[in-house]
């Protein structure tokens, strides 16, 4: 699994990378490509969606590479990924509203055909109904492996109130999954 | 494997600092339920082909990045010469011809390479972009107020040739 690599080789390639060579890209996208999918894909929900950020993310991180430290590039490299789905949410919403707006105006209701890249599993669908923030920190502490300390550091609060944060979402979580088995 | 549980912290000790005993052991309890949950549901894989996609559009943006750089370096190039040659202008007048030190010494050096007809005209051309330069500070400020001297001074004239073709009739 990706997060056993070593923290020595990681930093090797994030050296690599900063010298502008391809190989170096190529090894941190085969090394960090299956836990930034994950991530998007639970928050997202699909895979289109969840393939769009994670190729957008690593372009990112293309240009913003020369700013980061390679000794703290995971918690560098998730930041950008919280900051990514931000951005995607806001993006969502604008065009759900405007969306919502044109089939008032239809006065149609037509049901959203779901393709395969909707087919979402069932933790997937149940963290979908938690609120984006507390969905995303449940995301980020499982696939980015952040202490809570670094969690808190990145989230830029205490972490007595990211780690209640944490624990507040999963208890939640439980409760939705728990309740559709009965 | 991806935990709930750092294995770089001491969740233990970090529960104990924000829970009571029992409460603790609730965080844990949930904790744990998360992981089974995630290792039941794992989440899909990005294709090998999306991969390889995210890959072949790094190397042609490190390439464009690359083609790039050639003229980001050349501005910065041109603009700290330009900043020398204006340095030069300003400063050559002033500076003695000779000072101590190796700095001096290696400039010595260094005009000794060029022979004397090159000398002779990065000279004039230093004279001339200077006086071109006090041209331009003084002339800046002159010009405007002599062209604005013209205007008043036609304007005079003419005020007093409507005034006198006025009084006429």
């Amino acid at each position: 699994m990706p997060m056993d690599e070593s923290k020595e080789k990681i930093e090797q390639l994030v050296e690599l990378c900063k010298k502008g060579q391809s190989g170096g890209f190529s090894q941190l996208v085969d090394v960090y490509s299956s836990r930034l999918y994950g991530y998007f894909y639970r928050l997202a929900g699909n895979r289109d969606d969840a393939n769009e950020l994670v190729s957008e993310l690593f372009l990112k991180i293309t240009e913003k590479i020369g700013s980061c430290k390679s000794e703290t590039f995971e918690p560098w490299l998730f930041r950008i990924a919280s900051n990514l789905f931000t951005d995607y949410i806001r993006t969502k919403k604008r065009r759900e509203k405007m969306l919502n707006k044109m089939a008032e105006q239809c006065l149609t209701e037509t049901p959203v055909e779901k393709d395969d890249g909707y087919l979402t599993d069932k933790l997937t669908k149940q963290m979908q109904k938690l609120d984006a923030e507390t969905a995303e920190i449940i995301a980020m502490r499982f696939y980015s492996g952040l202490s809570f300390e670094e969690l808190a550091k990145m989230r830029n609060e205490p972490i007595g109130t990211c780690l209640s944060k944490v624990h507040r979402g999963i208890k939640r979580l439980r409760q939705l999954m728990e309740n559709e088995n009965e | 494997m991806n935990k709930f549980k750092n294995k770089n912290e001491n969740l233990d000790s970090l529960l104990a600092k924000f829970f009571s005993a029992s409460e603790a052991k609730q965080v844990k309890d949930d904790f744990s339920f998360a992981d089974g949950a995630f290792e039941k549901f794992p989440a899909a894989k990005p294709a090998e082909q999306t991969i390889e996609e995210i890959k072949r559009k790094i190397a042609v943006k490190l390439s464009t990045q690359k083609h790039i750089s050639w003229p980001r370096v050349i501005l910065q190039a041109a603009a700290v010469a330009a900043v020398v040659v204006v340095a030069a202008v300003l400063t050559w007048p002033d500076k003695p011809a000779s000072t101590g030190g190796s700095a001096a010494k290696i400039q010595e050096q260094d005009i000794q390479l060029v022979s004397e007809t090159d000398i002779s005209l990065y000279e004039a051309e230093i004279a001339q972009l200077n006086s071109e330069l006090l041209t331009l500070n003084y002339g800046e400020e002159n010009g405007t107020n002599g062209r604005l001297l013209d205007l008043t001074e036609q304007v005079e004239v003419e005020i007093i040739e409507t005034d006198n073709t006025f009084w006429k009739g």
